[in-house]
């Protein structure tokens, strides 16, 4: 073997065992320390008075695709957006949440080099274009591709946004699905609750002992199996052994326990179209019951209502938006509550828990009064925002 | 368990891959079988400018067919692909200049129903989109990335240095032309597999390659390989249309007409991969560049 050869040799040889990203996370961990990033610019939001007063919204931006009617969904085959697509949709979601203005913001599936959303950063992007300062991610789905549908490369997840320093965040692991083959799991999401400490201080205040904790969870929507159930008693198990005042929130993806419609709900296709793997599998509103026994609802099951048009009032869910008709010719409206704000100590201020569900909807301001939204949640995402202000000390 | 579904997956898909590029014998790791005397089939190197003689051919699981017309043109054609991707490709002897021979080829491909069809004829569903909405309602083509009507046509060159040790030198060009519809969505992934369709997502694929193959027993060849491609640019945001790739196959003799290859491809190329950089306690995000190694294995019949 000549020097030539000898040499291309061993640039083959170092080049086989530097450089190799793995096809998927497995998530082989119990919990992990998740990145925090902040934002290109700064705003310092001042040290909270005493007791603080903190405004908490959680929110599903089903990475940042609006209302495109993408293929899992049943309505439409869209795979993939344009960046021009995203950036426009991103930038409505940041100018929403700037009108709810929340001191933490925990959002469920967003998402940071996904192909299917032209690979944008998109918690980079909604930190730098709102008022947030810092954003911790949990990573929930990370695959090189997946192979359906040409969907690619993956990397979806919960964020925790806060206009205070966050000062740790941890991914804990949720428990996986057991009714797939080994390939589809592989590649499948993962769930995490995620986990940020926030430090109730100014940017400029020396750094304190007075802080919250957030978590924001987005359980499994299609599983029969049992795993979403599995994950909402982890999630129960979770919080209610911390430690310090805590807000939770996310998409749980289930009902309410009083939930006056579990079924037959007016965006399911009639007719059989798409794969079963995306089929609704039976609602278990009973495993809700100990989040509102044992802990804070930001509506409480009284405010909620037992008839389906009071609970409609706070429904957060609806796979149609309103330019779309469902097989009876229908538009699409809210019909269901999947998305929960849950808070330990402290309490939430008089009836400021809410979801917003569409413009003009009064919104309540800082200084007492309300304005009304400007944005339209209805066209900005399948959920809608839930929102509430916590007062703790 | 999980690991072994995935590693038979990936070995099935990249030896596929890795030898079915467009519709020529241009692949990573394409076997081109020149054989004019079967019982020393092992002296032969594949991938170069040699072709079978007058009446002669060859074909392997995953490598294509060639057969001699005349000792200077034969004509090849992946019959794994021939449903999928309809193609053909004429390689032609046009010289011998400087102790190289030098072939010309030209082929035509229609991976129209590679792209469109579900399993097992093509990877609808899998690698693009099945659009049951849009075939359910037929009106839904709105949102429906369903590639059209792609040619491919390509063009290409190889000039070949020696018999027993065998150099070659290969130069190739393919385009995506839409008879109908638009270009189907780039991979991204799965190199292989983004160069093989790269024609019909990106637009076109060039490459420049350089291959040696070294007898070291009467039975037994082994060989490497670099090549260098290039693609059309993609979507915004933009990534590198550069993919390196290298090759290291050994060659095994059989029996009179048999032959088993196996070897192991690397690929280096952008598929929009990040890590993360922490920097006072915080992160961004860093694009870095793709580096994987896949299995190939063949066995190629010369009667």
């Amino acid at each position: 073997m000549n020097i030539v050869s000898r040499i291309f040799v061993f640039a083959l040889m170092l080049w086989i065992t530097t450089g190799c990203e793995w096809l998927y996370d497995a998530q082989d961990f119990s919990s992990e320390p998740a990145p925090i990033f902040r934002a290109a610019t700064l705003t310092d939001p001042g040290t909270p008075s005493q007791p603080a007063q903190l405004r908490v919204v959680a929110w599903n931006i089903k990475y940042g695709a609006a209302r495109i009617p993408f293929w899992f969904d049943c309505w439409g085959d869209k795979v993939q957006m344009s960046r021009q697509e995203v950036e426009a949709n991103l930038d409505k979601l940041a100018a929403l949440i700037d009108e709810m203005d929340p001191d933490i913001l925990m959002l469920e599936e967003i998402e940071v080099n996904s192909k299917r959303s032209a690979y944008i950063d998109m918690l980079q992007v909604l930190l730098d274009k709102t008022s947030m300062n810092y954003g911790a991610y949990f990573e929930s789905w990370d695959s090189r591709w997946v192979a359906a549908d040409g969907l690619g490369r993956m990397n979806l997840g919960n964020a925790i946004l806060s206009r205070y320093p966050i000062t740790d965040a941890l991914r804990i692991k949720q428990a996986e699905r057991s009714d797939q083959d080994p390939l589809t799991s592989a590649f499948y999401i993962k769930r995490v609750i995620g986990r940020a400490e926030v430090e109730l201080r100014g940017l400029t205040a020396a750094p304190t002992e007075r802080k919250v904790a957030a978590f924001v969870v987005h359980t499994e929507a299609y599983d029969n199996d049992g795993t979403k159930q599995k994950q909402i008693q982890q999630i129960y198990d979770e919080v209610t052994k911390e430690t310090l005042p805590y807000v939770l929130g996310g998409d749980f993806n289930e009902l309410p326990p009083t939930a006056a419609r579990k079924q037959d709900f007016p965006d399911e296709r009639q007719s059989a179209v798409c794969s079963e793997d995306f089929a609704q599998p039976p609602y278990t509103p009973e495993v809700m019951q100990p989040f509102f026994d044992d802990l804070q609802p930001w509506i409480s099951l009284s405010r909620y209502g037992t008839s389906e048009a009071a609970q409609a009032r706070w429904f957060t869910h609806s796979v149609l938006g309103p330019d779309e008709t469902n097989e009876a010719g229908e538009p699409g409206r809210w019909n269901r509550t999947l998305d929960y704000l849950f808070a330990s100590k402290g309490k939430w201020v008089y009836e400021s828990g809410d979801v917003l569900q569409r413009a003009a909807q009064p919104v309540a301001q800082r200084d007492g009064s309300t304005a009304p939204l400007v944005g339209d949640p209805q066209r900005l995402s399948d959920h809608a925002p839930v929102f509430g202000i916590w007062e703790v000390q | 368990m999980r690991m072994l579904t995935l590693s038979v997956f990936i070995v099935a898909l990249s030896t596929l891959s890795a030898t079915a590029l467009s519709a020529a014998p241009v692949s990573l790791a394409a076997d081109v079988t020149a054989v004019t005397q079967p019982s020393v089939l092992a002296s032969y190197a594949r991938d170069s400018a040699s072709q079978p003689g007058a009446g002669q051919w060859t074909v392997g699981i995953f490598n294509p067919l060639e057969i001699g017309i005349t000792d200077d043109l034969s004509v090849l054609t992946h019959p794994l692909l021939i449903l999928a991707s309809p193609n053909v490709t004429l390689r032609y002897h046009v010289t011998d200049v400087a102790g190289f021979r030098v072939v010309a080829e030209a082929g035509l491909a229609l991976p129209r129903l590679a792209m469109a069809a579900p399993l097992p004829l093509g990877l609808a569903g899998w690698f693009f989109p099945a659009c049951k909405v849009s075939t359910h309602e037929q009106n839904g083509e709105g949102t429906c990335d369903r590639p059209g009507w792609i040619l491919v046509p390509h063009l290409g060159a190889v000039a070949s240095f020696g018999t027993d040790h065998v150099t070659s030198v290969r130069v190739e060009f393919a385009a995506g032309l839409p008879l109908s519809g638009q270009l189907a969505r780039p991979l991204e992934h799965i190199a292989p597999a983004d160069l093989i369709f790269a024609p019909s997502t990106y637009g076109w694929r060039s490459k420049i390659g350089v291959r040696h193959d070294h007898l070291v027993l009467p039975r037994v060849r082994i060989s490497a390989e670099a090549n260098l491609y290039a693609v059309g640019a993609s979507e915004e945001p933009i990534r590198s249309p550069w993919t390196l790739s290298g090759h290291l196959g050994v060659d095994v003799q059989l029996s009179a007409g048999l032959r088993l290859t196996g070897g192991v491809l690397l690929t280096n190329s952008d598929q929009r991969a990040q890590e993360l950089v922490y920097k006072a306690g915080y992160a961004t995000r860093k694009s870095v560049r793709s580096t994987d190694f896949w299995p190939t294995l063949d066995l190629i019949w010369t009667p």
